[in-house]
């Protein structure tokens, strides 16, 4: 079920009255609402996928109420790892093993011995990436005793598969969201409203920027072997606001539900492609995946402490793994390379700093171009096949010979190719507006509001449209 | 709460009166277009419009046969009602279209496609959303009503709100419902005739010139209900198998329908665009060979 779609609005509209008309009183039968609206949500995909979620949210709800109690640092280890080992190796499981069984295979080859291992047919659960990283945190801020477990089943169930956020984040700490259930839920017009407005915008940036891109993408990655240097690099231009407009809009309309059911989750985006940098760009990027990162991977690595060659190799790591979180393949763990080196060059000579606050000079201008295009010349590895499709790719941006131009290949492709850049000008005038304030999301106005429900209307690419592309991961 | 559900009310209503003004202009300009090929049917004939032949069908009905080439050299009066990306329903709601505009014709030549010898998928073909502005006419909604499927139904939906199919279809029907404001006599990849031709390429193929013969028997239902819709309008029915490259089909028809069998005529990829449409050269061709066997039907009448 995707929150662009009629199943979802026939979905969320009998939700939203029975939760604050009959149930608006009693947050126990508001969760009980929300967690059989979660597994309903998640089971219209799959509904086996729902044993897995069932699985490791009970898992780690009973190691973390043993952690309560158990004072045996041996033994609290053990259920540490039996929880980290579970919820990794569902992942590894379900998002890896192909990945592995291929690699091994291929290095025997390399090697001159060529074996034969069957590959497993699997289907990736949505968003297993996220919800097994959300519990995961739940476990490890028991054990470092930052968190008090949590007693109550019912929240914590509906905790972790709360369906906003649950296929494609932001990626939740218990000790941000969890109390949430806890609470009586009051409705809150002005939070309610500033929802209604973050979701709209999320629907904007997803139907008309991402799927109209995402068509004109396919097209020139597909056959990028034709097409010429132009039409190569607005493929890979195009991408970076498909996989922006894509992500960060789902997050909004995460966000924008969230509000409307009264809660608050954690800012996934801050306006990323005004960036003077690329270690700007990490602060401003999937924020909750670097801050999980950062706080479970980077910090235990021994972050900074033990002297900034050891920094940054923990940088380099973080990198990688982030890169391999994104899928089971060569081309992501490339992508965090490339960015693991880009940040290592500003985190080396300690220019890091961020500016909240962009400032339309031209230093600034040319700043910001060059963080974009080195994002974007790392994102074609990121949306291509193969890391031979991917060197293919930009060796035809700089030397290609191909003559083909999809994006004005018909009427129809040039017209979607002005509604992009169309949908590219307002959401960069928004944000760059709303970042001179110093605001981390856009403000509508009545105006805008009106504007964008007619722009997603007559310029939204309803048909064919395509899957959100996190939910992959 | 009252006033967080009356302000998503009032934005909502706002919207939507603004969306059904650009919904109603673009109907407008669409509808008093030769855009797409029902608005032309309608808008191009003057009333009751008397033609001796109709070609209908696909792509391959669409840009086999030049009819501006029958009409001068067999001295008569035709017209090209084929739309790309079509299936037998929706030509059958083509030729509907046009009698129902208040036109005749003596032949209804129908361009087949293999596909559609034995029987015709139930659904939307990509293309029938260019009727929607004569949604409010009964054979298109009835068309709408059993081919559309899904839990909107925008096509349907359009004879009493057409806002849905127009937001749907929005890269279909607003952005050529501009060009229509602007220029009212663009057509839409086809000429004055109705005709459609290809780039003037050659067919790049690299498979060994073995061609493929099929035995196919025409039992097409929907056939019947067009043979018998024609007889109503006082026109003739004749299948017409357009050349294929590589491919002979041998044909039973129990039915007997008037048929041209035109399959394995062109032999060579000197003749052809891809594997199922001919190129220029390769119309030339078809246009002769059809010529002598329409004339034959013609005289045999």
């Amino acid at each position: 079920m995707l929150f662009n779609s009629i199943e979802f609005f026939l979905f969320i509209i009998p939700v939203f009255f029975l939760y604050w008309f009959p149930l608006s009183k009693n947050v126990k039968l508001q969760n009980w609402l929300l967690l059989i609206s979660s597994y309903v949500f998640y089971g219209w995909w799959d509904w086996r996928f729902l044993f897995l979620i069932l699985f490791s949210s009970i898992l780690d709800f009973i190691v973390g109420r043993k952690l309560e109690f158990e004072k045996n640092l041996r033994i609290r280890k053990v259920l540490l790892w039996l929880s980290i080992g579970a919820n990794l190796g569902l992942l590894g499981f379900f998002k890896y093993f192909n990945f592995f069984i291929d690699s091994f295979a291929e290095a025997f080859t390399f090697f001159g011995y060529p074996i034969q291992i069957g590959r497993l047919n699997i289907i990736l659960p949505v968003g297993i990436s996220f919800y097994t990283f959300q519990t995961m945190s739940y476990t490890l801020d028991v054990y470092k005793r930052k968190l008090t477990p949590t007693k109550d089943l019912l929240s914590f169930l509906t905790f972790v598969s709360f369906f906003p956020q649950l296929v494609a984040g932001p990626i939740e700490r218990a000790s941000h969201l969890l109390p949430q259930f806890f609470k009586r839920r009051e409705f809150d017009y002005t939070w309610a409203i500033s929802g209604a407005k973050i979701f709209l915008w999320g629907l904007f940036k997803k139907v008309v920027i991402a799927d109209n891109s995402a068509i004109l993408v396919e097209g020139i990655f597909e056959n990028y072997s034709q097409q010429s240097s132009l039409s190569l690099i607005l493929g890979s231009i195009f991408f970076s606001f498909q996989i922006y407009g894509d992500f960060s809009g789902y997050s909004d309309m995460a966000i924008g539900l969230s509000r409307i059911f009264g809660f608050d989750l954690i800012t996934n985006f801050k306006f990323p492609y005004l960036s003077k940098n690329v270690s700007v760009f990490w602060k401003r990027w999937h924020i909750s995946l670097s801050s999980w990162f950062r706080d479970y991977l980077y910090i235990p690595l021994g972050g900074n402490r033990k002297g900034k060659n050891r920094a940054m190799i923990n940088v380099f790591i973080v990198f990688l793994v982030s890169g391999f979180w994104h899928g089971a393949n060569w081309t992501f763990i490339i992508w965090g390379l490339i960015h693991g080196i880009g940040y290592l060059f500003y985190f080396a000579f300690g220019t890091n700093k961020e500016e909240e606050v962009f400032s339309l000079n031209p230093k600034t201008i040319v700043q910001v171009i060059f963080t974009f295009l080195m994002v974007s010349f790392a994102f074609v590895f990121f949306r291509s096949p193969s890391v031979s499709d991917s060197l293919n790719y930009l060796n035809g941006i700089f030397f290609g010979h191909g003559e083909a131009a999809f994006f004005m290949s018909s009427s129809r492709h040039l017209v979607m190719t002005g509604i992009t850049f169309l949908g590219i000008i307002i959401l960069m005038s928004y944000e760059i507006a709303a970042n001179r304030k110093g605001a981390f999301e856009v403000s509508l106005n009545k105006f805008d509001l009106v504007l964008c429900g007619i722009s997603i209307l007559f310029l939204g690419a309803f048909k064919n449209h395509l899957d959100f592309i996190y939910f992959q991961f | 709460m009252k006033k967080f559900l009356f302000q998503i009310f009032t934005y909502l209503l706002i919207t939507f009166l603004v969306g059904l003004s650009i919904t109603g202009a673009a109907d407008y300009f669409l509808s008093k277009s030769y855009f797409y090929k029902p608005q032309f049917i309608s808008n191009y004939f003057s009333s009751a419009s008397k033609l001796d032949y109709i070609i209908a069908g696909s792509s391959r009905g669409l840009t086999t046969i030049d009819t501006k080439e029958v009409d001068s050299k067999l001295g008569v009066k035709g017209f090209n009602i084929s739309m790309d990306d079509t299936g037998l329903p929706s030509q059958f709601l083509m030729i509907k279209h046009f009698f129902e505009s208040g036109n005749t014709a003596n032949y209804c030549v129908l361009t087949l496609d293999v596909s559609h010898f034995e029987e015709s998928e139930k659904k939307l073909n990509d293309n029938d959303y260019r009727f929607i502005t004569y949604s409010d006419r009964s054979y298109v909604h009835e068309y709408y009503r059993a081919y559309e499927t899904g839990i909107i139904r925008p096509l349907t939906w359009s004879k009493y709100f057409p806002l849905f199919a127009y937001s749907y279809y929005n890269m279909e029907l607003i952005w050529p419902a501009g060009m229509a404001a602007l220029k009212p006599r663009y057509k839409n990849r086809f000429d004055e005739k109705g005709d459609y031709s290809y780039p003037d390429m050659v067919f790049s193929n690299d498979s060994p010139p073995k061609v493929q013969e099929i035995q196919k028997a025409i039992k097409n239902p929907i056939l019947e209900e067009i043979r018998a819709y024609l007889q109503t309008k006082n026109s003739e029915l004749i299948l017409y198998i357009a050349p294929y490259f590589n491919k002979s089909i041998y044909v039973t028809n129990p039915s007997n329908y008037p048929l041209i069998n035109h399959a394995g005529a062109l032999q060579g990829a000197n003749y052809f665009f891809d594997i199922d449409h001919v190129n220029t050269l390769g119309k030339q061709e078809a246009t002769n060979l059809f010529m002598e066997d329409f004339q034959a039907i013609l005289k045999s009448n």
